[in-house]
């Protein structure tokens, strides 16, 4: 029981991460029925930027950890929102009338844009953090030998916050109500009076900068990173996405819960099946829970049926 | 059947352009090793391109992970080769057999996906194939490290029987079958004449080697003969054609025999290593192998295309090719006029699968190591973007998309740090530049030519005088950044001239200031250069320019009017499935 | 017609760049290829050999070169993909180098030495451990660096004799190198009476290990193995310490590289033990100690990875048989090198020589300990080698 507590609190956290990211992931696909490959690369890049904000500009703010952390994450923020309207004006605006798959091959070329500058920046070497960041936030001793770290406890509440504070702004807000106008149907928003273009690139900053955070996050929590980071992370964030249902907010949370959850209990509990250890399977299994999710409910778990018509 | 001649001869001319430069390219002057190799690798992708286009293309179905069952045909043929000992190019038919196989299975249930859920199913595939034969699934596939020492191709002494006479009776089975509505004269007289003459010269001259301009000579036969009938010459048209390959083969070989004989048992020599003979089904068979040499293996590979090729073109004009093409344009209408709509996607995904694993037993067979970062994700991207960036559907597209994707990369190796500013590379690179700029501007010729005169001085001046040649780079960037920074210009000013000319000329002036005293850093940063570095990321460039200029591809497909032939962009087929997503026109 | 030519113009362009550039000319230098990962994942390590090697190089041209011939590097990029491998072995082949140092990974090595095998160059790996390219029976093919079945043996006896444990852990990532010496080291704790009370790999695209950790910390061990990288090592470390877990850890030699230290933290990085080949400033050889003094003035800091100074060691051995032979035959020198070729000083400790496989002779590996500081230092106490069996 103590394991498999302790296990559940290492899910949540690696689940709440996929969550931010799938975030993005799904708020692109909903206004823009569009697969932003590039996401995952922009949000190894706020990782990215986190490192070099915070061991050369901002370094000398060491001793005032938090205030450092806080100007970092306003700073990657802004970074990688700006990257991502970019990208949106760039690569994908001029494809919007040109079919399914030119659009595709657009924004896998925008992140190999992305990954390759990452790793001409970074050298390709692992580079880390500097240490000790939030590190004297007290560890929480649950029950006998369970523990939860300060740290996790602090990213799963700005998780949770930016899904809760997302979710609100989209349901609650004017532009938000924008947003889910041009979801539904981009020529019906513009009779309406909305600016389509604008709620597009504003849906392509906010995502983006979401993700920059949740790189950050990372950067600071696991203390290291490389520039492949985007790619594993992006495309099991991306999982997480298509699993609660993409384009839908609340399912992009749910999903990526259940496939930290998941992947953590498989390496848990998961029976060495004879051909390798489970934990090396783990991947493959996100995969197969994937598809075979989408064969019995193609549109996710809390995915709306509307789009399918044949 | 009903293609006029003067419909299908102008791309044939191009067609046979294309073929005559393949035949030829191992020979050029500037094809050493390594470009050779190069070129076999090239022939592989394209044919998993044209594979992928039969799904991608064709049927219009998104496939994302096209390297697993590439990847599934070259472990097919390393496992069967390394752990049975089966010569590799025995493998092909199994291995197409599991890749089309495995298709089928994978793709049975997921088929009704709509585009992008379909893509991302197609991901999850490829990835869990790399990860199965990274954690050594079944302990077959030797984990991260793969599996060494698949056999070269092997393939028996072509002129020590049984082989002629096998391949004579395949010919002529071909033939006979081929030519089942001609004339019992072009059918059976044809045969026997063929048969006759492919074993008089080796058998009057007992020379059997000759053997093997027989079996030339049976093969081009066959193909001109078909080519005639399909294109309605007449019967005695074809015998005559049939009498004169006979005729001028016989001549060449009788004339030139001691010569010829010389020639294959040299390049028999040069190319391939000549095992111990050893005994299949009680025949002695003296196998012959492809040596590391790459110029066998590219006419290999070469052959395998045309083969795909051919099989190509005879499918997309036959009830399935037409049963793809509704599909793609409108699956509701297809339902409607009575086509099993999953059973076409199925067997688009089958027959590329299963080519795609052909590709796999080449790939297997040249390099010899089948390892999991070969069939990786990024490999699936370059073969979609082979197929989408030539033009989905169109077949000179997927060789354009080929060299943009595969070989071009793989060149950029020989541009060394110091090839922007050596020898005449930097005047060549700025005419181009400038000669772009010229053609784009159309009826303002003097103007753009002023310009163009101003930006060249600024480019040239600085290095010329103070005899700095790294300034050239430098000045490539100052005339890049002033190309792309003009039309800006002339919408918000108007008065071009003037501005390029100043900044011209400030750039000119700081570069003969301080040129001197940057070349040193100036040259340390450029040769640490490494432009392998950027590979990735000018591809991804690349990528995305190409999309924004033309999303249709570089040599969009034709449309054949079927119907939609209005449509000029390709309509991507889950968007005409969902008619409320009619976004056309928003981008405006 | 218009097609025909536009077809022609198409193709004159796309094949131009091929004729642009020439290939290289016959000439005076020695030429010794250099193909490793120079992008890619392991970038580092590749461009740590060109580093080490190119150091080795201008030094031997500045006192006159090899047989009064200079030496000439051509370097080539695989990115550690065995396709790209392939080309790449072509292209030293075209540029008529005589010997070839490398690749990195064993996946990029084994096509290249086909090719190389082929065209009787003589092939050199500094690190590529997988067992079967020695049994091939390729002459002129050699490694100077160990399998992994010696590392496993040194291993065992460090962790029965001088951690004195009972109860160990393994845990490797699923590499081919890793999965091999996890297996080795397997095998022998049990000939040597050690229980191994849980086996395991991580997926090194992972950055959270805290599952695996958690069952680690379940299983009540004396000392895990991790066989892995040090990017891994590094983060498997950390997340110990985050965890709040007590596991005494060991590494294998490609962990052995101070920016694992990095990764972890010094706190939580010390007190665990690595076995590698020893450090060259352990070595009391002078041209090791000279080789990591040129090798910090040069570059600013000490060799990162033992892999580049094997890389260097290659070079050294090539060059020495180079000088004794007097000839730049790679027959000549590959049949040296399995004759006569003995009791060598080397970078990474004495190479008593090659067997008749290629593979390098004698065992050189040692016990380090990061200590409170995180340097990785030797270990004090050492395990008794087993007599030759």
């Amino acid at each position: 029981m103590e394991t498999f507590l302790q296990q559940l609190i290492n899910g949540l956290t690696i689940g709440g991460f996929y969550a931010v990211v799938a975030l993005g992931y799904t708020m692109v696909y909903g206004v823009l029925k569009l697969i932003n490959f590039a996401h995952g690369d922009m949000f190894m890049w706020g990782t990215l930027a986190g490192w070099g904000l915070l061991t050369t500009v901002l370094a000398g703010l060491t001793d005032l950890d938090l205030a450092a952390i806080l100007a970092a994450a306003v700073l990657v923020m802004a970074f990688i929102g700006v990257m991502g309207m970019t990208i949106e004006r760039v690569a994908y605006r001029p494809l919007r009338s040109a079919g399914r798959l030119s659009p595709i091959i657009s924004a896998l070329g925008a992140a190999f844009v992305l990954q390759s500058v990452a790793r001409n920046v970074s050298d390709a070497r692992w580079r880390t953090y500097p240490p000790g960041l939030l590190k004297e936030l007290p560890n929480l001793r649950l029950t006998g030998s369970v523990s939860v770290s300060g740290l996790q406890v602090l990213m799963l509440l700005v998780c949770v916050a930016i899904m809760v504070g997302l979710y609100l702004f989209v349901q609650r807000t004017r532009i938000g109500t924008a947003m889910r106008a041009v979801s539904l149907d981009h020529n019906v928003s513009r009779l309406m009076g909305i600016n389509v273009d604008r709620i597009i690139s504003l849906v392509f900053m906010i995502g983006p900068a979401l993700g920059g955070l949740a790189g950050l996050l990372i950067g600071i929590y696991y203390g290291s990173f490389n520039f492949t980071l985007g790619w594993v992370f992006g495309l099991k964030a991306f999982i997480a996405a298509i699993l609660g249902g993409i384009g839908n907010i609340p399912g992009a949370v749910l999903g990526g819960f259940i496939l930290g959850i998941s992947e953590t209990m498989v390496v848990a509990y998961g029976p060495n099946v004879g051909l390798a250890d489970a934990s090396a399977w783990k991947d493959a299994i996100a995969y197969v829970l994937l598809i075979a999710i989408l064969i019995a409910r193609p549109t996710g778990l809390l995915g709306e049926t509307v789009a399918e018509k044949v | 059947m009903s293609q006029s001649l003067a419909r299908i001869s102008r791309p044939w001319m191009g067609s046979a352009l294309v073929l005559a430069l393949a035949l030829v390219l191992p020979y050029l002057p500037f094809m050493d090793r390594s470009r050779t190799s190069l070129a076999v690798l090239a022939g592989i992708y394209v044919m998993l391109g044209l594979s992928l286009n039969l799904i991608v293309g064709y049927a219009g179905l998104f496939q994302l992970g096209h390297a697993a069952f590439f990847g599934l045909g070259a472990y097919t043929a390393a496992i069967l080769s390394i752990e049975h000992n089966i010569t590799i190019l025995a493998t092909i038919p199994i291995a197409a057999l599991v890749a089309g196989g495995a298709a089928i299975l994978i793709s049975k249930p997921i088929l009704h996906l709509r585009g992008d859920y379909l893509c991302i199913v197609t991901i999850a595939f490829g990835e869990i194939f790399r990860i199965g034969v990274t954690n050594n699934a079944f302990g077959i596939t030797g984990g991260a490290n793969g599996l060494f020492g698949a056999g070269r191709p092997e393939f028996p002494l072509p002129w020590v029987e049984p082989v002629p006479a096998l391949v004579l009776a395949l010919v002529l089975l071909l033939y006979v079958y081929l030519m089942r509505k001609s004339g019992p004269v072009v059918r059976w007289g044809g045969a026997g004449l063929i048969a006759a003459s492919y074993y008089l010269l080796p058998l009057a001259l007992d020379q059997k080697p000759l053997f093997l301009v027989s079996i030339v000579m049976a093969v081009v036969a066959l193909v001109l003969v078909t080519a005639l009938r399909d294109h309605h010459v007449s019967p005695r048209g074809q015998m005559i054609a049939l009498v004169g390959v006979v005729a001028l083969f016989g001549l060449i070989a009788a004339a030139r025999s001691g010569p010829i004989v010389t020639a294959i048992e040299g390049s028999l020599d040069e190319y391939f290593n000549v095992g111990a003979p050893t005994t299949v089904l009680g025949v002695e068979v003296t196998p012959v192998a492809f040596r590391r040499d790459a110029r066998p293996y590219y006419y290999l590979v070469l052959g395998f295309i045309l083969i795909t090729l051919v099989g190509m073109r005879r499918l997309q004009d036959s009830r399935l090719g037409r049963a793809w093409l509704y599909v793609r344009e409108d699956q509701l209408a297809a339902e409607a006029m009575g086509i099993d709509t999953t059973q076409v996607k199925l067997a688009a995904f089958a027959i590329g699968s299963a080519v795609a694993g052909v590709a796999g037993v080449l790939y297997a067979g040249r390099f010899t190591v089948v390892a999991p970062e070969s069939f990786n994700f990024l490999q699936s991207v370059i073969m979609f973007c082979i197929v989408v960036l030539g033009g989905s559907g169109s077949i000179p597209g997927i060789l354009v998309g080929t060299l943009g994707m595969v070989v071009l990369p793989e060149l950029l190796r020989d541009v060394g740090p110091n090839f922007l500013y050596q020898g005449l590379n930097p005047a060549v690179i700025l005419a181009l530049l400038l000669g772009l700029h010229l053609y784009s501007a159309r009826g303002r010729l003097g103007g753009a030519a002023l310009e163009s005169g101003v930006i060249a001085a600024a480019f040239f001046v600085p290095p010329l005088v103070l005899g700095e040649r790294v300034l050239y780079v430098p000045g490539l960037l100052m005339a890049l950044a002033a190309l792309t920074l003009l039309p800006i210009v002339r919408r918000r000013t108007g008065d071009v001239l003037l501005w390029v000319g100043s900044a011209a000329a400030v750039y000119a002036i700081v570069m003969l200031v301080a040129g001197k005293s940057l070349a040193p850093d100036l040259q340390r940063s450029v040769t640490a250069f490494r432009i392998m570095d950027w590979r990735d990321g000018l591809m991804g460039a690349a990528m995305v320019v190409m999309m924004v200029l033309r999303p249709a591809g570089m040599i969009p497909e034709r449309r054949r009017g079927v119907m939609f032939s209005a449509v000029a962009e390709t309509p991507a087929p889950a968007e005409i499935a969902v008619p409320q997503q009619a976004t056309v026109g928003d981008a405006q | 017609m218009k097609r025909l030519v536009v077809m022609t113009v198409l193709l004159a362009l796309l094949l131009g760049p091929f004729g642009l550039i020439a290939g290289a000319q016959e000439g005076e230098p020695i030429r010794i290829g250099l193909q490793g990962p120079m992008t890619g994942d392991y970038a580092y390590e590749g461009q740590g050999f060109e580093k080490a090697v190119r150091l080795l190089v201008d030094k031997v041209n500045e006192e006159g070169g090899l047989l009064g011939r200079p030496v000439e590097l051509v370097v080539e990029d695989d990115a550690g993909d065995p396709t790209q491998s392939a080309l790449v072995a072509d292209r030293l082949i075209d540029a008529g180098v005589i010997a070839v140092i490398g690749a990195y990974n064993s996946t990029a090595t084994e096509p290249a030495s086909e090719i190389y095998n082929e065209e009787g160059i003589l092939h050199i790996t500094p690190s590529s451990t997988a067992t079967r390219l020695t049994e091939k029976g390729f002459e002129r093919f050699f490694r100077v660096c160990f399998l992994d079945d010696r590392q496993a043996l040194f291993a065992v006896l460090a962790m029965r004799d001088v951690l004195g444990a009972e109860r160990i852990g393994i845990l490797h990532d699923n590499s081919t190198y890793a999965a091999g010496l996890a297996e080795w080291t397997r095998t022998y704790a049990e000939e040597y009476g050690l229980e191994v009370a849980f086996y395991d790999a991580i997926n090194p695209d992972d950055q959270d290990f805290t599952p695996i950790l958690t069952n680690i910390g379940q299983a009540d061990l004396d000392v895990v193995y991790f066989t892995g990288y040090h990017a891994q090592g590094g983060l498997l470390l950390r997340q110990t310490a985050d965890l709040g877990l007590d596991i005494q850890w060991m590494m294998g030699n490609a962990s052995n590289n101070p920016e694992m230290v990095e990764i972890a933290g010094v706190e939580a990085a010390a007190g665990t033990f690595i076995t590698t080949e020893p450090l060259p400033q352990d070595l009391e050889y002078p041209e090791a100690v000279e080789f990591v003094e040129m090798f910090t003035e040069a570059y600013g800091e000490p060799p990162a990875s033992v892999w580049w100074l094997l890389a260097a060691e290659a070079f050294n051995v090539i060059a020495h048989a180079i000088e004794e032979t007097e000839s730049t035959d790679p027959g000549v020198l590959a049949e040296y090198l399995h004759e006569d070729f003995k009791d060598y000083p080397g970078l990474s400790g004495p190479i008593i020589g090659f067997d008749e496989k290629g593979d390098r002779l004698g065992t050189i590996h040692a016990l380090y300990q990061i200590d409170e500081e995180g340097v990785i230092a030797y270990y004090p106490e050492q395990p008794q080698p087993q007599s030759e069996e």
